[in-house]
C-alpha cells in the first residue's frame, strides 16, 4: 500500500498543478504590455513592451525584452530565476547604453508585472500573455 | 512544292558540308546516341538527377548590388559610406495619409503605430514625428513634442501643429504640408541587420506589415510601405515567382506552338523534352555554382528555352522530312544529324560568344550573366545532339509520315505556300529588295546610334508594387525621396563637438541645399540647429546633443569610430544623366570647403550617385562590347563554312536586324539602358541563328542545283516553313517575359522579341535578295551558254566566253 502511494506520489503532483512545473511553463512564451519608465536624467515615459521568455531549466528562463518609448527603442536580454510559483528574479543587460540591472517579475496566471532598476532609472510594465 | 515531292531514297545521297566535316565530333555524338540509345538515355538521366540535386541551393535575389559593384574609387567610396552608416540602406518609409492628421483619434493611432513599429522585432529605430522633442536646456531631457496623452482640445492641437512644423526636422521631411487635400506622415524605420541577414528581406518586410495590419486604429489611414528595401523585397518576390512562371509558361505556350503545326502528340513531346531538360540543367547550374537568380539572370530560363525549342524544331523537321520522303529510320537520323546538327551547333556557338563577349564587362553582374547564359547555351546543344536521336530512336517509326500524312495539320502547309510565294517575290525583285534593304539598314544605323545610355534608380524596381505607388505620393508631398551623401571624415584630435567639426558640417548642409534639384537636407546640422534654439551656447548644445541623442538615431549622421559625419540630400528619380550633372555641379562648391578645409576628407557618394555613374559607363562598355561580338560571329560564320562571301551576305541582314531594334527603341524609349544593350547582345545571338540555317541549307543545295535562283528557291521552301514556325516559337516563348513586374527583364524580352521579328524579314527577304543578285551574275552566264549551245544556235560557248 505504502508502495504504491510512493509511485503515484508523482503524478498526483503533476495532475494538481504543482507549481514547480505548472507556473514555469506559462511564463514561457511571448508577453505584450505598456507601463513607464523613470530615467534618472529627464521625466518619466511611457512604454511598452514585449518580452519574451524562453525555458533554459526548470527554474531558469532567458528574458528578452524589447520595449519602446516614444522616440526610443531599448533592447534588453538578461535570465530570471523561479523564487516561487509566482516570483521570479534575475538581471537583465542593455548593450547599446552598456547599462545591467535587476528584475522582478510577478505572474498571476496570464498577467504579470515586470519591475525593473538600474543606475540609470527604473520602471515597471503590466503584460498579458500573447 | 517539293515538300510534297519528296526526293525517292534511292536519289538521296548522304549529305555532306564543310560544316559538317569541321564539327564532326558532335556528329559523332549523335550518331553515338543513335547506335547506343540505352546508354544515352541512362546518361542523360543520371545528370538530370544530380541537377536536380543543385536546385535546393536556388534563390532569389535583387540585381542592385552586384549591378553596382566595381573594383574603382567611387565604388569603394560607397562601400565605405555603407559600413559607416548602415541605416542609409536599410530605412524602410511607413507612411500614413488622411485628409487631417491632427485630429486627437488620429494622433492616438499614429501614436499606437509608432510604439508597434519600435517593439517590432525587425525594427531598430524609429524616426517620426514623435520622435520630436520640446529645445534642448541646460535641465534634464525635454519631452516629447507630442504628449503621451493626446489631448482632445482643438486649440491644444493646433498648438501642438505649429510646433510640429516648427521643427527642422518635421516639415515637408516627417510631415507634409497641412495644404494639400492628403496629409502624410511618414515613419523612417530603420530596419535591423542582423535581423535582415538572418531572415532575409522578403520575411522582414513581410512580419513589418504583419505587425501594421494587426493594429485595427490604422483603418483609418492609408498606410504604405516603401524604401529600397521594401522595394528590394518586391524585387526578391517578383523574381522568385518569374522562375517558375517563366518556365511553365515558356514551355505551355512552346508546346502549344508545336501542337499548333505539328498536329501530333509525339513530335510535341519530342520537341518538349530536350527543352525541359535544358531548362532543369540550366536552373541546376544555377544552383550548384551558388548564383542567386536576379530580374536579369531569370531572363536566362526563357533565352535557353527559344534556343532548345529553336534547335529541337530544326531536327525534328530533318528527321520527319527524311522519313517522310522513305529514307529508312537509322538513316533518316543519321541525314538529320549531318544536315542540321552542324547548323545547329554553329547557330549555338554563335549565340555563346555573344553571350561571352558580356564578359569584358566591369559590373559582375553582367559577367556572370554572360557566364552563365553562354554555358547553358552550350549545355542545351549537347541535349539536343543527344536527346533527339533518342528520341527518335524509341518514338518514331520507320514508313510512317508525319510532316503531311493523315494527322498532319494545315499549318504547315500554309507556310510552305507562304515561303513559296515569298520565294517567287524575292526572286523577282531581288535588285529592289536589295536597294531597299541596304537603304533602310544605313537609315537604321544613324538612328542607332543616337541613342544615348539612360539610366533611372526607380526602373530597376518593380513598377506595379505598391513600394513604386507609395514612392510616388511621397514625392508629390514631400519632394525628392533618394538619397545623394556627402561623407565627411574629420582629421585626428578634432571632435564632432568642436567648431571646426561644425562649420565644415553647416557649410557642407548649406552647399548641398542650395542646390535646386535638392529638396530637403538632413544632417547634425539641423539637430544643432533645433539644440542651440532652446537658448544653449553652440558648444553646449553639440555637447548635449552627443549624450542625449538615443545611439540608434546618433549613428544616422555621425560615425564616432572612424570620426565620419554624414550629410544626405534628398532627390527625385532622376535620369542618370541629370545625376552626373547635378553631381558636377555640387563637386565644385565642395571643391571650394575642401580648399578651405584641406585636412578634412570630403566625399559626395551615396545610392543615387553611384548607379548613375556606374550605370553610364556600364552601357557604354556593353555597346561596344556587342559590336565586338558581331564582328566575332561574322568571321566565325566564315570560318565555319569557309567562304568570306559567306561572311559578307551574313552582314546585312543582322545589321539590319540590330539597327532596326535601336531604331524602334529610340522612337519608344529613347535611349539604351543596361536591359536593353543585354538584350541587343543576346537577340543577335538568337538572330543570327536564322542566317546561319539559310546559309547552310543554301550551300547544301547549291551542290545539287544548277542555278542559284534553283538553290534559293529550294532553300526558302525548305527552310521559310521552319524559320517562321521557329521564330514563333521564340516569340511566344519570349513574350512572357512581359509578365513580369520587373521592368529590366520585361525591357530585355521586348528587345530580343523585335530583334527576332525584324531578323526573320531580313533572313526571309533581304539575305536571299543579296545572294541572288551576288551570285545571279554566274546564273545569267550559264543560261547564255546553255541557250547558245542549243542544236540550231549559231554561236559556239567558245564564242560567247570571249565576248
Amino acid at each position: 500500500m505504502r508502495a504504491f502511494i510512493f509511485a503515484i506520489l508523482p503524478a498526483l503532483l503533476v495532475l494538481a498543478g504543482y507549481p514547480g512545473t505548472g507556473h514555469a511553463a506559462s511564463l514561457a512564451g511571448s508577453w505584450n504590455g505598456s507601463g513607464y519608465v523613470n530615467p534618472t536624467k529627464g521625466k518619466r515615459e511611457r512604454v511598452r513592451c514585449r518580452i519574451t521568455y524562453s525555458k533554459q531549466t526548470s527554474k531558469v528562463f532567458s528574458v528578452r525584452a524589447s520595449c519602446a518609448t516614444a522616440s526610443n527603442k531599448i533592447l534588453q536580454t538578461g535570465e530570471v530565476l523561479m523564487v516561487n510559483a509566482s516570483r521570479y528574479v534575475g538581471d537583465f543587460y542593455n548593450s547599446e547604453y552598456d547599462i545591467s540591472g535587476r528584475v522582478h517579475v510577478s505572474v498571476n496566471g496570464s498577467r504579470q508585472t515586470v519591475s525593473f532598476s538600474s543606475g540609470r532609472g527604473s520602471g515597471r510594465v503590466n503584460l498579458r500573455k500573447r | 512544292m517539293l515538300s510534297n515531292n519528296p526526293v525517292r531514297p534511292e536519289a538521296k545521297g548522304e549529305p555532306d558540308s564543310r560544316l559538317a566535316r569541321i564539327l564532326w565530333p558532335l556528329i559523332a555524338l549523335a550518331e553515338f546516341s543513335r547506335l547506343r540509345p540505352a546508354i544515352a538515355l541512362v546518361a542523360i538521366v543520371l545528370l538530370t538527377a544530380i541537377m536536380l540535386v543543385g536546385f535546393k541551393w536556388l534563390a532569389a535575389d535583387d540585381s542592385l548590388e552586384s549591378f553596382l559593384r566595381a573594383d574603382t574609387p567611387g565604388y569603394h567610396t560607397y562601400e565605405t559610406l555603407r559600413d559607416r552608416f548602415p541605416s542609409s540602406d536599410l530605412d524602410v518609409f511607413v507612411t500614413a495619409e488622411a485628409p487631417n492628421l491632427f485630429t486627437a483619434d488620429r494622433l492616438q493611432a499614429m501614436q499606437d503605430l509608432n510604439f508597434t513599429l519600435l517593439i517590432a522585432d525587425p525594427v531598430k529605430s524609429v524616426l517620426s514625428i514623435f520622435s520630436l522633442k520640446q529645445p534642448l536646456t541646460s535641465g534634464d531631457l525635454p519631452p516629447s513634442i507630442l504628449p503621451e496623452d493626446i489631448p482632445e482640445d482643438e486649440a491644444k492641437l493646433n498648438s501642438l501643429s505649429q510646433q510640429i512644423y516648427a521643427h527642422p526636422i518635421a516639415n515637408n521631411r516627417l510631415l507634409s504640408s497641412p495644404d494639400a487635400p492628403q496629409q502624410l506622415s511618414l515613419f523612417v524605420v530603420g530596419l535591423d541587420p542582423e535581423f535582415v541577414r538572418a531572415n532575409g528581406l522578403p520575411a522582414t518586410i513581410d512580419l513589418l506589415k504583419e505587425e501594421i495590419a494587426a493594429i485595427p486604429e490604422t483603418e483609418s489611414f492609408k498606410i504604405g510601405v516603401a524604401g529600397v528595401p521594401a522595394m528590394k523585397a518586391e524585387v526578391i518576390v517578383s523574381t522568385a515567382r518569374d522562375i517558375v512562371l517563366f518556365n511553365s509558361v515558356g514551355l505551355l505556350v512552346g508546346a502549344m506552338i508545336c501542337w499548333l503545326f505539328f498536329r501530333r502528340a509525339l513530335l510535341v513531346l519530342i520537341a518538349n523534352i530536350p527543352t525541359a531538360l535544358a531548362v532543369v540543367f540550366c536552373l541546376g547550374l544555377f544552383g550548384w555554382t551558388g548564383t542567386k537568380i536576379d530580374p536579369l539572370m531569370n531572363a536566362i530560363m526563357p533565352l535557353v528555352l527559344v534556343v532548345t525549342y529553336n534547335n529541337a524544331m530544326h531536327y525534328l523537321f530533318a528527321i520527319c522530312r527524311n522519313l517522310d520522303s522513305g529514307l529508312a529510320k537509322g538513316q533518316a537520323i543519321r541525314y538529320a544529324a549531318i544536315e542540321i546538327g552542324p547548323a545547329c551547333a554553329l547557330t549555338s556557338i554563335t549565340t555563346s560568344i555573344a553571350l561571352f563577349s558580356l564578359m569584358f564587362s566591369s559590373s559582375p553582374l553582367i559577367k556572370t550573366f554572360g557566364l552563365l547564359a553562354g554555358s547553358s547555351v552550350l549545355i542545351a546543344l549537347t541535349l539536343i545532339i543527344v536527346i533527339m536521336p533518342v528520341c527518335a530512336v524509341y518514338l518514331l517509326k520507320d514508313g510512317r509520315s508525319y510532316l503531311h500524312g493523315k494527322g498532319s495539320h494545315q499549318g504547315i502547309s500554309l507556310l510552305d505556300r507562304l515561303a513559296e510565294r515569298i520565294s517567287r517575290t524575292v526572286n523577282k525583285n531581288r535588285e529592289a529588295y536589295v536597294t531597299f534593304g541596304a537603304l533602310l539598314t544605313g537609315f537604321f544605323f544613324f538612328a542607332y546610334f543616337l541613342l544615348e545610355p539612360q539610366y533611372r534608380l526607380s526602373e530597376m524596381l518593380p513598377d506595379h508594387g505598391q513600394a513604386a505607388d507609395v514612392t510616388k505620393r511621397m514625392e508629390d508631398r514631400l519632394g525628392g525621396v533618394f538619397p545623394l551623401n556627402v561623407m565627411m571624415k574629420w582629421p585626428t584630435g578634432e571632435t564632432p563637438t568642436s567648431p571646426a567639426v561644425r562649420n565644415v558640417t553647416q557649410s557642407i548642409h548649406q552647399a548641398v541645399a542650395a542646390h535646386p534639384r535638392i529638396s530637403k537636407v538632413s544632417s547634425l546640422n539641423d539637430l544643432q540647429n533645433w539644440a542651440q534654439s532652446g537658448g544653449l551656447a553652440p558648444q553646449a548644445a553639440a555637447e548635449r546633443l552627443l549624450d542625449d541623442l538615443p545611439p540608434s538615431i546618433r549613428s544616422r549622421f555621425v560615425d564616432l569610430k572612424s570620426g565620419s559625419a554624414i550629410i544626405t540630400g534628398y532627390i527625385a528619380d532622376l535620369e542618370a544623366r541629370e545625376i552626373l550633372r547635378l553631381s558636377a555641379e555640387l563637386e565644385g562648391e565642395l571643391d571650394r570647403i575642401r580648399a578651405a578645409n584641406p585636412n578634412f576628407e570630403i566625399s559626395l557618394t551615396g545610392l543615387s550617385s553611384i548607379a548613375a555613374s556606374r550605370s553610364t559607363s556600364v552601357i557604354s562598355q556593353l555597346s561596344i562590347s556587342m559590336l565586338g561580338a558581331v564582328i566575332v560571329v561574322i568571321a566565325v560564320i566564315g570560318l565555319a563554312f569557309g567562304s568570306l562571301a559567306m561572311a559578307g551576305l551574313s552582314v546585312l541582314p543582322n545589321l539590319f536586324a540590330i539597327f532596326a531594334t535601336g531604331t524602334w527603341l529610340l522612337f519608344t524609349n529613347g535611349g539604351l539602358d543596361y536591359a536593353t544593350v543585354v538584350g541587343l547582345t543576346v537577340a543577335f545571338g538568337l538572330a543570327v541563328d536564322d542566317t546561319i540555317h539559310v546559309l547552310n541549307r543554301f550551300q547544301i543545295e547549291k551542290q545539287t542545283a544548277a542555278l542559284t535562283s534553283e538553290a534559293t528557291d529550294r532553300t526558302l521552301r525548305l527552310i521559310g516553313t521552319v524559320l517562321i514556325l521557329t521564330t514563333a516559337v521564340l516569340l511566344a516563348g519570349l513574350s512572357v517575359t512581359q509578365l513580369s513586374a520587373v521592368p529590366p527583364t520585361r525591357q530585355f524580352g521586348l528587345i530580343c522579341i523585335f530583334t527576332l521579328l525584324f531578323a526573320l524579314i531580313a533572313d526571309l527577304v533581304i539575305l536571299p535578295a543579296l545572294i541572288l543578285v551576288t551570285h545571279g551574275t554566274g546564273d545569267r552566264r550559264a543560261a547564255r551558254i546553255a541557250l547558245q549551245n542549243r542544236p540550231g544556235t549559231s554561236q559556239t560557248a567558245e564564242t560567247i566566253k570571249s565576248q
